[in-house]
């Protein structure tokens, strides 16, 4: 399979003032990933991994420390300056809280047809309105009409999480990033938000980035993930792979917690010591070194390498 | 005799133009040393029913009938000299921000010494001190926390220390108001772990208001499952999360994907929360649920006891 993007050692470090070399932010630290055609790929992480920060890097909201971000195959930075249009039609992004995504003084009608009208899709206002009266009705906003004249805050946070989903769909983009899309939503809402969202990259094959707290939920949706802790990904493979095998003791510490509707499952929770650290002064030793269950005196010293474990799994621990 | 009595509560909020019904017709028996998990969506009138039992609304727009049994004391009745008595003496509660409501500019050892006093003025200095390093040890802080301002702490410490406050009056009754929502998965896990083992020496009746099933299924005996203000089914955790009788129970279950076992296909509730201003003569969720008949839109359901304190508020109960 073709690969859409490619990252390499991408770093974010947010420096102080004063540049005090023991105080920079490490909020994304040299991530290696690639992500190919019609893929979705689930981030998860603890809040204060970067895995925000990811997204906004990805869709060029923020500027790399290092690194770069190749978009089929050209760096982003190129594309941006050739092309920019082409660049942000095929790179979409879905926010986390609906409304705050979008303009409040705007209705349906002005959100949606506004990206037709700037990359110049459909002929004429009425033309623009037929379209996104279809793309609204696909994504099971019946009748559109009556909701083409409604502002943000007259739809409940399921509707409005639709219409964002639709705007970054109206494009044909080829990559939507999708931060925590379903985390402010009810749950009798969130299981139609993902629906709607896998089958539309399905039927179009767009590839997808699904970043979330909740490893159930991402793992409904995806088809690789990769688990962020502090600003590197810990462990990367299939959603079976790291389900079944993990092999990074943060990835089966985080398995471990999470909770089931089944109150006769009862699992071993693994502890962890200490309180999720912040990205400030980490290194040189692995990372989860201080909290980990398995740590022994070679994690203190160096930051332990991606090890291939076969099917494209990979993970960075000493003890495997 | 039951802790904690509620019969037939209403609670209504009253706004210029309508009356919105948040809780309808609840009654609820809680026992001694139970842990009850109160489930709903947004909106589904779960988070009124906590500060209703504390009679922390508003009096001028709010309007309360029936009977909240407290040790056979009614609390609607009581002056506010004696609530203001009985509160955290008796009965705590624990908000998803209580955190946010410990202040900036003092230590946290003097903010829980100064609430330690207000219902125990006449202890010693030791006493106080002894008192809340013991609560410490109960969630897990270390005692440099003492001397700590709530900035210098974590989310997951502060909503500890919040805890640990709710405690030092050896509460009868703890709510915990999506007290772990906010959380990281792997704190939230610890947390609950720590709940439940410090039960087992206190005499401590728990309520946990939340969302989230996951959390009640792993930390509770027994769920309450609330809708627009009304009860539609309660009883034991394995009776009502493995073979739910009503419905909605059912639906909400099947919006949770599973991280183990087969992968099922999520089904969401379609549709949203009823409009709670007007006058119900049907279910209330009659309009939402996929099994409904004649009879749903005619008539309020009657709430059937099955064996083993189960309750469920449903026409087609045992035809279906």
């Amino acid at each position: 399979m073709d690969s859409l993007i490619e990252i390499e050692d991408l770093t974010k470090w947010y420096i102080p003032k004063g540049r005090n070399e023991d105080k920079i932010i490490k909020a994304v630290d040299g991530i290696d990933l690639s992500i190919n055609k019609g893929e979705v790929l689930g981030i998860i992480g603890e809040s204060g991994c970067g895995k925000s920060t990811l997204a906004r890097l990805l869709v060029a909201l923020e500027k790399p420390t290092f690194g770069s971000i190749k978009f089929e195959g050209i760096p982003i930075n190129q594309i941006l300056k050739e092309n920019r249009l082409y660049f942000k039609k095929n790179c979409q992004m879905i926010f986390q809280d609906p409304f705050d995504t979008f303009d409040p003084r705007n209705n349906i009608q002005k959100i949606l047809t506004t990206p037709l009208k700037t990359h110049d899709i459909g002929s004429s206002h009425k033309k623009r309105t037929d379209i996104i009266i279809k793309v609204m009705e696909e994504a099971g906003i019946k009748p559109a009409k009556d909701f083409i004249h409604r502002y943000p805050h007259e739809l409940s946070g399921g509707q409005l999480q639709r219409i964002s989903i639709i705007r970054s769909m109206l494009l044909n983009p080829k990559l939507i990033i999708a931060d925590e899309p379903v985390s402010m939503l009810d749950v009798s809402v969130r299981a139609d938000i993902i629906n709607i969202l896998l089958n539309l990259t399905k039927k179009h094959g767009v590839s997808m980035i699904f970043i979330s707290h909740d490893i159930a939920t991402t793992c409904y949706i995806s088809d690789k993930i990769a688990i962020m802790y502090l600003g590197k990904v810990v462990e990367i493979g299939s959603t079976d792979d790291i389900i079944k095998k993990a092999k990074h003791p943060y990835t089966k510490v985080l398995i471990s917690n999470c909770a089931s509707i089944d109150p006769f499952e009862k699992k071993d929770k693994i502890k962890v010591k200490g309180e999720p650290p912040t990205p400030v002064g980490t290194g040189p030793g692995c990372y989860f070194y201080e909290r980990c269950y398995k740590s022994c005196n070679g994690c203190k010293e160096s930051y332990p390498e991606m090890m291939d474990l076969g099917n494209g799994h990979y993970a960075s621990c000493f003890n495997i | 005799m039951a802790l904690l009595e509620i019969k037939n509560l209403n609670i209504t909020y009253k706004t210029d133009k309508k009356e919105i019904k948040a809780v309808k017709d609840f009654s609820l028996d809680v026992e001694a040393k139970d842990s009850i998990g109160i489930v709903g969506e947004s909106g589904s009138g779960k988070s009124t029913l906590a500060m209703g039992i504390l009679k922390l609304l508003p009096k001028e727009t709010t309007k309360i009938t029936g009977k909240i049994l407290f040790n056979g004391v009614d609390l609607l009745k009581l002056s506010e000299e004696k609530l203001r008595n009985l509160r955290w003496r008796d009965i705590s509660v624990v908000f998803q921000k209580s955190m946010n409501s410990l202040s900036p500019v003092h230590k946290i050892g003097f903010q829980m010494e100064d609430i330690y006093r207000v219902h125990e003025p006449n202890v010693s200095d030791e006493e106080v001190r002894k008192r809340i390093l013991e609560l410490f040890k109960f969630v897990n802080l270390s005692d440099r926390v003492y001397t700590l301002y709530p900035h210098e702490l974590s989310g997951g410490m502060m909503q500890r220390v919040s805890i640990a406050l709710s405690l030092i009056h050896y509460p009868k009754l703890l709510i915990l108001d999506e007290a772990t929502t906010a959380l990281d998965v792997v704190t939230q896990g610890q947390i609950l772990d720590e709940i439940m083992k410090l039960e087992e020496g206190l005499d401590l009746t728990r309520m946990m208001i939340t969302h989230d099933i996951s959390v009640v299924a792993s930390s509770c005996k027994k769920v309450v499952v609330m809708y627009g203000g009304c009860l539609l089914e309660s009883g034991y955790v394995q009776d009502v999360l493995i073979n739910p009788k009503h419905p909605y129970t059912q639906g909400l279950l099947d919006s949770f994907p599973a991280l183990t076992g087969e992968k099922k296909n999520l089904r969401g509730i379609p549709g949203s929360i009823p409009d709670l201003s007007l006058e119900y003569k049907s279910c209330i969720f009659a309009n939402r649920c996929k099994k409904a008949r004649d009879i749903c839109f005619k008539k309020v359901p009657e709430t059937k006891i099955l064996p083993n304190e189960w309750n469920v508020a449903c026409h087609l109960l045992g035809g279906f």
